[in-house]
């Protein structure tokens, strides 16, 4: 027998014992609130200095995913309430793949626009005009009422209303945060949404329930804090050995390449040519018919298709200050199909401007004089092509303005 | 668990009792941090986002 086992067999009954479970119970509340308010605390402050856009180290792909709160930190920082908002969304292409930070394609708008707009980058690789951005413009709707959102989409490209998958999540923390407008068709698009989708069916009381959890106790916000101010405990393909595993995400900056530093024949490779072409031809191939050599005729279906996903996309009232543009693809490609490919694929452009326009959108297409030079491959645009896009918005958003009677001041 | 008690028996009675207290605040805390850590956890997915430009 051990001496302090003697001890313990010799000790006086109201000895105290070392476990409290008041004293737990009371700290382990107030612990929790503390962490919530943290949280809520935290939430709201721009932890992004010097933010150019969502790049691959502070998006999903590397496993880091960005709150309301957050994104809504960030546009706070940046646009002073006398400005016009300008939030920009959609996909790669808007992003400004193959763009270096500096030289981005809305840094660009910005300068084109001057100091009574701002011009936010929200735009995330792979994603839909439905997606972050979009929301966060619509969370945002009353804090800058003067605000126009911008986002490109494909030809014959309609949206889903909750947003594309992997970015889903931003769409459900704002609408069961009870932060977006209240718009019946959209929650009717909703509840059929569930009974749709198998895989968010099953998922639907675990959304309901983390993020009715995180709206309790803060816990995205302040963890993503400390993911980005601290230390990162999410492994990723993007910094997958140690040391970087464990670095603040804030030590890695937007390192975006210009797509003029990488071969013409890397970013055009032969190998690929036909699978690049049967993208082009896809946008509108399977929705298209014509007799003979007639007119290209839109399958009724489709047209109706699309129609229906934008008009639940967004209210009306949100959709008068939105610009769509359809984005196009390389001359390069384009040039290679043959005459009634092309027929069609212009067909395609004016039936997609003609749809979203018709919905109560802003819509438009790239001029003609983009060349094969503007774009870095198939689809994204380079330096150049980005200082073409900036014009052509920097047009499309003054005219927005003056339309909704934005009168900035600087 | 049993040891810690037997240790607590050595220390005088009042003493005992803060220690107990602090040390239960202590755990109270820890477990709080760690559930408000497993919470942002289970809400990452399990596979990332992998972009394919198309």
């Amino acid at each position: 027998m051990s001496d302090l086992t003697q001890f313990s067999a010799a000790r006086p009954p109201d000895t105290p014992r070392w476990f409290q479970p008041r004293t737990f119970l009371a700290g382990f509340a107030g612990a929790l609130v503390l962490l919530s308010v943290a949280g809520a605390w935290l939430g709201r402050q721009d932890r992004h200095p010097g933010f150019t856009r969502f790049h691959p180290f502070i998006s999903p792909e590397a496993q880091y995913y960005p709150t309301i709160a957050e994104m809504c930190a960030i546009v706070r920082t940046h646009c002073r309430p006398n400005q016009v908002l300008v939030i920009v969304g959609g996909n790669s292409i808007f992003y400004g793949v193959g763009q270096p930070a500096d030289k981005m394609w809305t840094r660009r708008l910005q300068e084109l626009l001057g100091d009574r707009y701002c011009v936010v980058n929200l735009a995330f690789r792979g994603a839909s005009a439905a997606d972050g951005a979009a929301v966060v413009a619509e969370v945002l709707r009353d804090e800058f009422p003067r605000q126009i959102y911008v986002a490109n989409v494909g030809p014959m490209q309609g949206i889903d209303p909750v947003g594309s998958d992997p970015y889903r999540f931003i769409f459900w923390e704002a609408y069961y945060k009870g932060l977006l407008m209240d718009y019946a068709p959209r929650t009717r698009y909703i509840a059929q949404h569930f009974r749709n989708d198998a895989r968010d069916r099953r998922a639907h009381p675990e959304i309901i329930g983390r993020v009715w959890l995180d709206r309790l106790l803060h816990f995205r916000d302040l963890w993503n804090y400390v993911t980005m101010e601290w230390i990162c405990t999410i492994p990723s393909a993007y910094q997958p050995a140690l040391p970087q595993v464990h670095w603040p995400r804030q030590r890695f900056a937007d390192t975006e390449p210009d797509f003029v530093d990488i071969p013409w024949a890397s970013r055009f490779r032969r190998d690929l040519a036909s699978t690049e072409l049967g993208i082009v031809r896809g946008f509108t191939e399977s929705y298209y018919h014509r007799d003979g050599e007639g007119p290209w005729q839109l399958a009724e279906w489709k047209r109706k298709d699309v129609d229906t996903y934008i008009r639940l996309a967004m209210p009306e009232a949100l959709r008068r200050r939105t610009l769509i543009i359809v984005s196009k693809n390389s001359p390069y490609y384009v040039d290679q199909l043959a005459p009634g490919e092309r027929e069609r694929d212009d067909q395609g452009y004016r039936d997609t401007l003609e749809i979203w326009r018709g919905a109560g959108y802003h819509a438009a297409t790239y001029p003609n004089d983009f060349a094969a030079a503007d774009y870095g491959d198939r689809t994204h645009l380079t330096v150049t092509g980005g200082r073409k896009l900036a014009g052509m918005v920097a047009d499309d958003v003054r005219a927005i303005a003056a339309e909704c009677g934005y009168q900035a001041t600087p | 668990m049993k040891t810690l008690q037997t240790l607590f028996s050595y220390l005088p009675p009042r003493l005992a009792m803060l220690a107990g207290h602090a040390l239960s605040l202590a755990v109270a805390v820890l477990t709080a941090v760690v559930l408000h850590y497993v919470l942002y956890r289970i809400d990452i997915p399990g596979k990332p986002f992998i972009y394919v430009a198309f």
